[in-house]
């Protein structure tokens, strides 16, 4: 009786983690995007980079079930002026030789709510730039593209996409960034854009 | 061709002065700064992710106005220090 209960336990553990997918945001195509805007007297300061990689597994049938972290090379950020790009990376602003990653680490899924393949959620994380984390909660828009990843790959690869969409404002000054300084010069306020797609490819 | 010095360098002046700000004006008289490289939007047809194909392209903005019209001001400054001669060969 006791054997048949373990068995019944462990069946049952398998099947609840059985549909939980990780996803790949390594993207070899170069379309997974963040885009950062400053405020600025002259024009507004707008950057990409696409250095991201990080793995979420999600299930795609439970939306409040994700877990996983996303991560940024810092030094892959990119602004269109170069002396602009050389005081970002530098020691003053983001000073990437010292604090090389950005980072957003799920913690909790809230207010989910699922719309076809895929739904709206409000994302508790830990958001670390410069060394400095802190929580934020932010608001991600997922689509779950179950078996598209060949149509993605020339059918090199057969598996699932997730797109994982959200915009948020974070104040640099919370983060180290030239607090209250040179606010005449760029915004306190960064808008962040992030379009990303995940892999899923099927073993 | 003869110049005396001080002409010379006047002359040196106004080319920068006049390069830099048709370089600048026939490039779209951009008023943001400097720019190498340009977007262009793209979108993925399988994720309908919308991102940004760079494309490397030098577009002048107003600080590289600032720095030509500051060099050609200096310049002509210093002509200011070779005195009026009427036949100095370049």
């Amino acid at each position: 009786m006791k054997t048949q209960a373990f068995a019944l336990a462990a069946l049952l553990a398998t099947q609840a983690f059985a549909d939980e997918v990780a996803f790949d945001f390594k993207d070899p195509k170069g379309v997974n995007n963040i885009v950062f805007k400053l405020d600025a007297p002259l024009e507004s300061i707008s950057g990409t980079t696409n250095g991201i990689s990080g793995t979420i597994s999600a299930d795609p049938a439970e939306p409040e079930d994700i877990k996983g972290k996303i991560i940024v090379d810092a030094k892959t950020l990119t602004v269109p002026n170069p002396m602009m790009q050389e005081h970002m990376l530098g020691a003053e602003w983001l000073d990437t030789a010292k604090h090389p990653e950005i980072t957003f680490e799920i913690k909790e899924v809230l207010n989910s709510k699922k719309d076809g393949n895929g739904g709206t959620a409000d994302v508790k994380g830990i958001f670390t730039l410069k060394g400095v984390s802190k929580e934020v909660v932010v608001p991600v828009k997922v689509t779950y593209l179950p078996g598209r990843l060949a149509d993605r790959t020339g059918g090199k690869m057969q598996g699932d996409l997730l797109v994982v969409r959200t915009n948020f404002q974070i104040n640099r000054g919370d983060y180290g960034i030239k607090q209250g300084e040179n606010l005449d010069k760029v915004s306190d306020v960064i808008d962040i854009s992030l379009a990303l797609a995940g892999a899923a490819p099927k073993k | 061709m003869k110049f005396p010095f001080r002409t010379a360098t006047r002359l040196l002046a106004l080319f920068i002065l006049s390069t830099c700000l048709s370089w600048w004006w026939f490039s779209g008289a951009d008023m943001g700064w400097t720019k190498t490289y340009i977007t262009i939007p793209a979108t993925d047809e399988i994720t309908g992710i919308s991102y940004e194909v760079k494309q490397e392209k030098f577009i002048p903005g107003v600080d590289f106005v600032a720095l030509g019209t500051g060099l050609s001001f200096a310049i002509f400054a210093a002509s200011f220090l070779f005195s009026k001669q009427k036949s100095q060969t370049l």
